[in-house]
């Protein structure tokens, strides 16, 4: 049918008047995106200028893109950044699977008594600070902590393994902690939408003789498999963004070359030394990727699966 | 959670259920020793923990640390602070955040995706502390409680949790609902919010703890101390025993930091005990909220 | 009269006028004073000074709303002195904090403890006031506290428009030392090692005596008490003599050039001989990984025969630790603290930074600078030290004005309180209100010791350091001496303080100089090479190590920051002796 200009416009207002009601609302959120969001972004304007707080800024002290050049000048920016990239690459995937995987496991329990005690000793790791974790893995994996003990007992190495001061233990060492301090937290989600599984299909798999195994495949998986894909995306926009807080505390001088990544680096080598613009430079090129990050990936799932966040 | 009853007992599922208790065992052990660990630091004397060698149970034990920190005045003021900071945060960003989500779940409504993509990308980018702080005292959010709750009203981490929770509620509840006439807002608190109970749950502890441990907004917007919360007096405190131990580790400091360090409360145990202070009230409150999300919900029931 | 007449006269006036005002200007005013002086000197001025000031260094539990005791000293500088000050203090990192207030335009009159690149910026910005002025007229306190070091922190062209937070020498302790248990010592009839050679001997014997500890586990030479490891390149080579500056560790050359550590041969002997404890097992292989309460953990539980590293960690691992939590402890189990001089060049172990690090400057939202000066000129008299570090005088007080105007300090400072063991000096101050609107500290400034400034520093009220009222410590009864000042008779025993004044030394990078990042580099990599250096199994490794120090550190920029560095002691001689402004 050819609505003609007239037609178009009775479209929209038919439409207007039907969403009336949700345009009030959206409004009111777009106000607050504006005042608390889009209004402060004007300032990454800094990164393009030799910017000290309290000078104004003037064309003279225009830089253009010298502060994210210097990042990739310094001496170890390749190691830096196949540092960040690894340490997020093992935080993506093992770090990514294991609070699904004990989710799961959470779900087979019986008991509920001991399942909300787990549940509920789980996630204490979260309020650990990183100094305590950091002091503690120290204590234990010391040439004379228990776990070099233990080996030594076992047999399984004639002298302590130096964890700590031999660069190639030090991902290892990372992804774990990060693991344990954050497994349970993130168990939180999918436990709730583990709980939001319509308790029918159960019953159905049932009848049709599905056996355990076969729950989780066809029938639990399935069904959290949106929130899953959701969080997964949502994480892949933070690939860059790791924290320096835990490299720092558990890095030592003889392993820096496994430990510096792109946020101990903007923090030691930005902030510590007063250089603002440089750190908000980087902070921009993190987010510009991390976005283009999370846009991928979305078109990438809606095209190979059917989930789409978008 | 399967009901039970649907599931055959068979061998191989006990020998998989009799592993995976020993995992999870285990796994708790190495979850919740550093943790116990800390706890028994906090009840035990500060220089004798400086000794080293506390693994299970207290060696000296006292109450002194727990008694300095709630000898500081202003504790019961500043767990008001928290307690308010805390209801009021989480109430009003889940209602907020779950009314925006909606929105951008309804597919008739023209915007809705921009919408999602407008608020998904403030996730991942900042203008900055400074100029955010400039903003700020434009906006006279110095120094008010407001500052607490109505700068991250909207969040787009749960805005895009519940928009996938609600997306996977079936269309022809809110269809029939439109059909009898229903305001969307309506539609919102009478359906909407009944069924997100259990991602309502979830996300309301996380939001909740990132208000009650929260201490870096209060330092910059609201300095002068009248609003600190919990979370703020115990790092005021923790900062003042570190700071011996910081002048410690300068090799030519006077005498001054080696007299405070006569003071038997030492900044490894204020730690532990301000962690305590910090952690034991979630644990405590949390399984009133795991509840709601471990219970599982019939959608059957509702449809009828 | 036509317009152009009356325009013309109107000009003239307003002409007149404003350089009459601009006249009146560049004299400093007199400030109104009541005639009246308190008993602390101070001459009552007729308006309230006002003053609102941020101090940097301290932390929010301090906060005046919940201090009682500043309470009771704000009424006093109300009704005594008609001051009133407010004290800002934040608990946020002070140049965080201090960008936020140059980014909002909003800072208070005076801001005390700034870090001296930070000082800097608010001067290049306009917004420090200029102190020339107002110390020749009201400052002549001040100007006694720092002599000629008052021309280190003058700008290019000689003003001044900043002061530090604390000016004054060093207290004279220690300082670094080699320390070794002495009743282990005493057990094995050793002599007191004096020398680098007899240390490792002694350190040696020790622990083949001493294998184990209590629980069995194994007994070190010494560890790395904090700072991964640089202790042990840092002792020794002070005890050669070589100087600790800002950028790092330097030899001054006959000719007074200067040359960084790695490049002379005393620092490869240093790696060698911090090899030779490596190789033969008697340094802790976790060293790297110790943080303080790791490293006193380690120490008090006696898993160590000695320490390099400074005075203080022998303390604060051992002798405190052990004297109170053991039953039937004796004074001679602690660590002894040893210095000596290992060749002709003198040790230099302590350094004196007359200057520190600190800076005051008075803003330009300061409504009267000149008063506010003043107040700083009364805070260097010898009453306002008094007043400033032991609160308002008393008979329940810390200290009392005798007749003559004399300060009298309580005798429980030496001895303490013979009625409450456990009392402490520091609680009895605080109570009494110290250290509270100081905001220019004359640190420990001798008041009478210009003859011979390296013999015992002291105000005349230290609460640190009490030499300059009993300058024979021994006369003192050992029975009835405090905690904190027992540990000084013995620091004392076997070791001599030496110490060297390095303000000249001073360098600050503000954040876009090259050399703040290169001083980066260079220290990461110092410390990573430094420590696999003395990890090294054989000689051979050593030396391959140490070699790659040297080339490591040089291809980072290190010829450019030692070039720095020698600019600007250079530059600093100029100014001391005034040879700079020629």
């Amino acid at each position: 049918m050819n609505h003609g200009a007239i037609g178009k416009y009775a479209l929209w207002r038919r439409r207007l008047g039907r969403e009336r009601e949700l345009w009030f609302w959206s409004g009111l959120c777009i106000i607050w995106w504006v005042i608390f969001f889009l209004i402060p972004i004007y300032g990454i304007v800094y990164s393009f200028f030799n910017y000290t707080p309290g000078r104004a800024l003037t064309w003279d002290r225009f830089v253009g893109l010298k502060n994210f050049i210097s990042f990739f000048q310094s001496r170890d920016a390749w190691k830096i950044i196949r540092n960040t990239l690894v340490i997020s690459g093992l935080n993506m995937t093992v770090g990514f699977m294991a609070p699904i995987i004990l989710a799961l496991q959470l779900d087979e329990l019986r008991h509920g008594l001991f399942k909300k005690t787990v549940q509920t000793i789980s996630y204490m790791p979260y309020f650990v600070s990183w100094v305590v974790v950091a002091s503690l893995a120290i204590a234990l994996l010391n040439s004379d902590g228990v776990v070099n003990e233990v080996i030594i007992k076992l047999g399984l190495s004639d002298k302590a393994i130096p964890f700590l001061t031999e660069g190639k233990y030090f991902w290892g060492l990372i992804t774990v902690l990060n693991i344990w301090k954050t497994v349970g937290w993130s168990t939180i989600l999918y436990m709730s939408a583990i709980a939001g599984i319509d308790q029918n299909l159960y019953e159905a798999g049932a009848v049709d003789g599905i056996n355990r195994w076969g729950m989780v495949r066809y029938i639990t998986l399935p069904s959290i498999m949106p929130t899953i894909v959701l969080l997964f995306i949502l994480s892949i926009g933070n690939f860059l963004n790791l924290g320096y807080e835990q490299n720092l505390l558990l890095g030592q001088s003889t392993t820096r070359e496994y430990w510096e990544i792109i946020d101990t680096y903007v923090y030691r080598y930005g902030i510590q030394l007063g250089r603002y613009s440089f750190s908000i430079a980087i902070g921009l090129m993190k987010s510009i990727i991390g976005i283009a990050l999370v846009f991928i990936a979305n078109g990438i799932a809606r095209k190979y699966t059917q989930y789409s966040i978008m | 959670m399967k009901q039970v009853n649907y599931i055959k007992r068979t061998p191989s599922g006990t020998i998989f259920d009799i592993v995976n208790v020993s995992l999870l065992v285990a796994l708790s052990f190495l979850l919740l020793y550093p943790f116990w660990n800390q706890l028994i630091i906090s009840l035990n004397d500060g220089l004798d923990a400086q000794r080293g060698g506390l693994y299970f149970w207290p060696r000296v034990f006292t109450l002194g640390n727990y008694e300095y920190i709630f000898k500081t005045a202003g504790m019961l003021r500043a767990l008001g602070w928290s307690v308010l900071r805390v209801i009021v945060g989480t109430s009003t960003k889940l209602f907020a955040t779950g009314m925006l989500a909606y929105i951008t779940t309804v597919s008739y409504f023209s915007f809705h995706r921009q919408l999602r993509k407008m608020f998904l990308i403030t996730m991942y980018i900042s203008g900055g502390m400074i100029p955010i702080y400039l903003w700020m005292i434009k906006l006279h959010l110095i120094e008010t409680f407001t500052v607490y709750w109505l700068p991250s009203l909207l969040g787009a981490y749960e805005m895009m949790i519940i928009a996938s929770y609600i997306a996977s509620l079936p269309d022809a509840m809110f269809e029939s609902a439109r059909m009898d006439g229903a305001k969307e807002f309506k539609i919102y608190l009478n359906i909407v919010l009944p069924l997100c109970v259990p991602v309502f749950a979830a996300l309301g502890v996380m939001v909740a703890v990132g208000h009650w441990n929260s201490w870096f907004d209060i330092m910059i917007y609201n300095p002068s101390g009248n609003y600190d919360t919990l979370q703020m007096e115990l790092r005021n405190i923790l900062i003042q025993s570190d700071k011996v131990k910081k002048l410690m580790q300068d090799a030519t400091v006077g005498s001054d930091a080696v007299k405070s360090a006569a003071a038997r409360i030492t900044s490894q145990s204020m730690r532990a005990a301000t962690m305590m202070i910090v952690t034991i009230p979630i644990v405590a409150v949390y399984p009133f909220f795991q509840k709601y999300f471990v219970k599982g919900i019939s959608i059957g029931a509702v449809k009828g | 009269m036509t317009m152009k007449r009356i325009l013309g006269i109107l000009l003239t006036v307003t002409l007149l006028l404003t350089s009459a005002s601009f006249a009146v200007a560049e004299e400093v005013g007199d400030i109104e004073l009541t005639g009246e002086v308190n008993q602390y000197g101070w001459a009552v001025p007729k308006e309230t000074l006002k003053i609102v000031y941020y101090s940097c260094d301290d932390d929010a539990t301090d906060q005046q709303e919940e201090n009682e005791r500043l309470e009771e000293v704000a009424q006093i500088m109300k009704d005594e002195f008609n001051i009133e000050i407010t004290k800002l203090i934040y608990s946020q990192d002070s140049t965080e904090r201090l960008n936020m207030m140059l980014a909002s335009d909003d800072y208070p009159d005076v801001i005390v403890g700034l870090t001296d690149a930070m000082a800097n910026t608010f001067i290049e910005q306009g917004r420090a006031v200029e102190l020339t002025p107002y110390l020749e007229k009201y400052g002549q306190n001040v100007l006694a506290t720092y002599g000629e070091y008052i021309n280190l922190l003058r700008e290019d062209d000689g003003s001044i428009y900043k002061l530090s937070s604390c000016a004054g020498n060093t207290t004279d302790v220690m300082g670094r030392d080699f320390s070794i248990r002495w009743d282990w010592l005493q057990e094995a009839g050793l002599d007191v090692p004096d020398s680098f050679a007899s240390y490792h001997d002694a350190i040696a014997t020790l622990v083949a005596q001493h294998p184990t500890n209590e629980n069995g586990e194994k007994v070190y030479g010494f560890s790395a008490f904090t700072l991964e490891g640089a202790e042990l390149y840092t002792t020794p080579l002070l005890f050669l003599g070589f100087y600790n500056a800002p950028t790092g560790i330097y030899k001054l050359n006959d000719d007074d050039t200067i040359t960084y550590w790695v490049d002379t041969d005393e620092g490869r002997e240093v790696a060698h001989y911090i090899n030779g404890f490596w190789q033969e097992g008697l340094i802790d292989p976790d060293f790297q990984t110790k943080d303080y309460d790791t490293s006193v953990a380690f120490m008090s539980s006696e898993r160590v025969a000695g320490n390099i590293g400074t005075w203080w960690h022998n303390f604060t691992g051992g002798y405190q630790i052990w004297m109170s939590t053991e039953d039937n402890y004796t004074d001679d189990k602690r660590m002894a603290n040893l210095t000596w001089e290992e060749t002709d060049a003198t040790p230099n172990l302590i350094t004196n930074n007359y200057i520190r690090s600190n800076r005051v400057i008075i803003t330009d939202k300061a409504s009267d600078p000149a008063a506010i000066m003043r107040y700083f000129d009364w805070q260097q008299s010898p009453l306002g030290i008094a007043f400033n570090s032991m609160g308002p005088a008393g008979e329940d007080k810390a200290w009392t004005i005798d007749e003559n105007g004399d300060i009298k300090v309580d005798e429980k400072y030496w001895y303490g309180d013979p009625d409450d063991p456990q009392f402490l000096w520091d609680d009895f101050e605080e109570n009494c209100g110290n250290w509270n609107y100081v905001m220019t500290n004359p640190g420990y400034t001798p008041v009478n010791r210009e003859d011979n400034p390296s013999e015992g520093w002291a105000s005349p009220v230290a609460t640190v350091n009490m030499w300059d009222l009993t300058p024979d410590y021994s006369l003192l009864d050992p029975d009835r001496i405090s905690i904190g000042n027992l540990m000084f008779l013995y620091g004392m025993e076997n070791s001599t303080t030496y110490l060297t004044d390095m303000t000249a030394w001073n360098t600050t990078f503000s954040s876009e100089d090259e050399e703040a990042i290169i001083l980066q580099d260079v220290n990461d990599a110092l410390l990573t090479d430094w420590c696999n250096c003395i990890m090294a199994e054989t000689d051979e490794e050593c030396d391959e190590l140490y070699d790659k120090m040297v080339s490591d550190l040089h291809s980072l920029g290190l010829d450019q920051l030692v070039e720095a560095q020698q600019e600007t002691v250079s530059e600093n001689f100029a100014k001391l002796d005034g040879s700079y402004w020629d």
